[in-house]
């Protein structure tokens, strides 16, 4: 299976939300990382086919997926970014209604909901009407739907958002599970999501897509730009002020500084292994988000 | 369960439209039940029910002189029982009916006129019209008297309460076909969804018309239930001219064969009304802004009629044929209307199903031309 764009844009007024992406996915986890605005969620939504790109193309297979229509749809799961439900259904029906809109028969959709709503451990949770579900729960529900025609392509935008750290790793750990014969889109900017899980990571910042390659090539890539540094507490400032500063780390012996640079910023700098939060951070300059 | 199902359910399970719907009918109720006893009526009608005579005629006369002399110098009526008040009142019913039958004799009369005069100018098509408008005018026969309070209400009722329960209902019913999913976020499931294009837009426009037609068969069978409660069965039969609405109408029909005409052409346009706001609540940007548009496209002909006073402008004569006025309906049969099409005239009720039938079929269109296209905003 070959999920393919080519010079991918999307325009909304004179602004480029995303600009000219060309790259293939096949089988396996990929992860869209970038600051907020960076495209992802565009993006995202023209794979879905709930938003269409003003240029280029986007196939499966090599067939344009806006000629194939509810075909594409039919092999598509989708996890938006913000979960909408219908306040007065409950959860069972809820989900019946989207296995209605999937195509699923009766009988069939009945098993697949069982077996998703234990999967996300919601089984006790099905008859609560989904208005009075937390935050976590609804993004367990909106999984358990997106994965309920047992999907050929899984889309999932920022996925995780609400979900506690057991239950983070228990959807980490479904979608590495599930991605072996299907292709998984994992858009996020929680690096831990897709550090253990992703094929591949797709790099977006104002629109374009500036990096597509595995964890471990795209941290090969910056790492002697990784730095340890002892500092003061008087020193912190004035080294947050000149470069990105990572982690702050507070031990016995004083406190230590993760800095990337592409110079090494003091003398008594060492280079350390790198992470995806340095990436991230390498990438955006903005703060980690977990 | 099926997509149109769970439309069906989404549409039903609004208590807002129960709201209204109660709300409407008690008004309904309050209006009808609060109105004097017209029992007597129905009695003393019944008594001079059938043919006119002009002995009838006489005779109801005489009884009004007789009975004028039984009241004061106020002319209170206050003193006479509530039949001879309805009695007092025959001779001038009699009258009024005996006038519609010289009207329509006097219609016939004034209308060779006018097709001598247009033939003299050599207006071809003035002279189609005129001589449909006499010949329909020639079949209409009003020379029989009865008791008509019940089908003259229910009658009355397709163009007030109706018009109004209808339109209402379909607005807050409909409204938010569409634009609730946008709100909620549920659009992102559904237009990703193999059937959340085409199919579900197929089930929403099937589960809108079977609610337009849930609507006009409740308040059709209110009406007729309220009105045969208070004022029996009698007078179905008659020709529409009993009405006074109707007086100078050149359609020759019973109020029974008018009622089923009027429900027909009722539904038809509130069908066409459903596809309407279905488009409105899908390009919509909110529910607020889906239900204002929606009550902008029932009332907007109403608003115009009401407020601006166009009585004889183009204006008025487009808005005749405006959704909101085809569901009213009285507007094309009270008096002779029609519209030139290739030199042949088309009278008013033809077009009326026509504009119907064409505003639903490219609302069906457009909500299919839309949805292929949708995107999430």
């Amino acid at each position: 299976m070959k999920l393919k764009l080519e010079n991918v844009s999307k325009v909304f007024g004179d602004k480029k939300a995303v600009d000219n992406v060309t790259t293939e996915l096949t089988s396996g986890v990929y992860g869209f990382l970038g600051a907020n605005g960076s495209g992802k969620t565009t993006l995202m939504r023209m794979l879905a086919a709930v938003s269409m790109p003003t240029s280029g193309v986007i196939s499966l297979n090599g067939e344009d997926i806006s000629d194939m229509g509810a075909r594409y749809r039919d092999v598509l799961g989708y996890l938006p970014q913000h979960i909408g439900f219908y306040k007065s259904f409950s959860v069972e029906k809820f989900l019946q209604y989207i296995a209605s809109l999937k195509g699923l028969e009766k009988r069939e959709a009945k098993e697949r909901i069982a077996e998703l709503l234990e999967m996300v451990n919601l089984s006790e949770s099905k008859k609560v009407k989904m208005g009075k579900l937390s935050g976590g729960m609804k993004q367990r529900v909106g999984i358990a739907q997106a994965l309920l025609n047992d999907p050929k392509v899984l889309i999932v935008d920022e996925p995780t958002a609400g979900l506690d750290p057991k239950e983070r790793i228990r959807f980490r750990n479904l979608l590495a599970e599930i991605a072996s014969d299907r292709i998984v889109l994992l858009s996020t900017h929680i690096v831990s999501d897709i550090e253990y899980i992703a094929k591949e990571i797709l790099i977006m910042k104002d629109g374009r897509l500036i990096q597509k390659d595995t964890p471990q090539n795209l941290m090969k890539h910056i790492a002697s730009n990784v730095w340890s540094v002892d500092a003061s507490d008087a020193e912190i400032p004035s080294y947050q002020a000149s470069y990105k500063v990572g982690n702050i780390t507070r031990r016995a012996e004083g406190i230590d500084l993760r800095i990337i640079s592409e110079k090494k910023p003091a003398p008594q700098a060492v280079n350390v292994p790198v992470n995806l939060e340095d990436l991230y951070l390498y990438y955006f300059d903005e703060e980690v988000g977990a | 369960m099926s997509l149109f199902k769970w439309e069906l359910k989404k549409i039903f399970q609004q208590k807002t439209i129960y709201i209204v719907a109660v709300f409407l009918l008690g008004f309904l109720s309050l209006n009808a039940f609060d109105r004097e006893d017209r029992s007597a009526n129905r009695e003393v009608y019944r008594e001079w029910a059938g043919p006119f005579t002009a002995g009838k005629l006489e005779k109801a006369n005489k009884l009004n002189e007789e009975l004028t002399k039984k009241l004061p110098e106020n002319e209170d009526l206050g003193v006479l029982s509530a039949r001879e008040r309805v009695e007092y009142g025959l001779g001038e019913t009699l009258a009024y009916s005996q006038n519609s039958v010289d009207q329509a004799k006097n219609a016939m009369a004034r209308l060779d006129k006018r097709i001598k005069k247009a033939e003299a100018k050599g207006d071809d098509s003035a002279v189609s019209k005129l001589k449909l408008e006499k010949q329909m005018f020639s079949k209409v026969e009003v020379n029989t008297f009865a008791y008509h309070d019940a089908p003259q209400e229910v009658v009355d009722t397709v163009n007030t309460f109706g018009l109004v329960f209808s339109g209402l209902l379909l607005v807050v019913g409909l409204a938010g076909i569409y634009s609730n999913e946008r709100s909620s976020g549920v659009e992102n499931y559904i237009l990703s969804a193999k059937n959340g294009r085409e199919k579900i837009m197929r089930a929403k426009l099937y589960a809108a018309f079977l609610y337009s037609l849930a609507v006009v068969v409740v308040w059709e069978l209110y009406s007729l239930g309220v009105w045969t409660y208070l004022y029996g069965t009698d007078g179905w039969n008659l020709p529409i001219q009993y009405s006074f609405k109707y007086y100078f109408s050149p359609y020759s029909m019973t109020f029974t064969e008018y009622h089923f005409m009027q429900m027909g052409l009722h539904l038809l346009a509130t069908l066409a009304l459903a596809g309407v706001i279905v488009i409105v609540s899908m390009i919509s940007r909110s529910s607020m802004i889906a239900l204002f548009g929606a009550g902008v496209v029932f009332g907007f002909p109403v608003f115009v009629e009401s407020m601006l006073g166009m009585e004889d402008g183009w204006v008025n004569k487009l808005l005749t044929y405006s959704l909101t006025n085809i569901m009213k309906v009285e507007g094309l049969f009270m008096n002779f209307k029609s519209v030139s099409l290739l030199g042949m005239p088309v009278i008013a009720p033809y077009i009326g199903i026509a504009v119907s039938i064409i505003i639903l079929a490219l609302a069906v269109y457009f909500t299919r031309f839309l949805i292929v296209r949708k995107q999430v905003a």
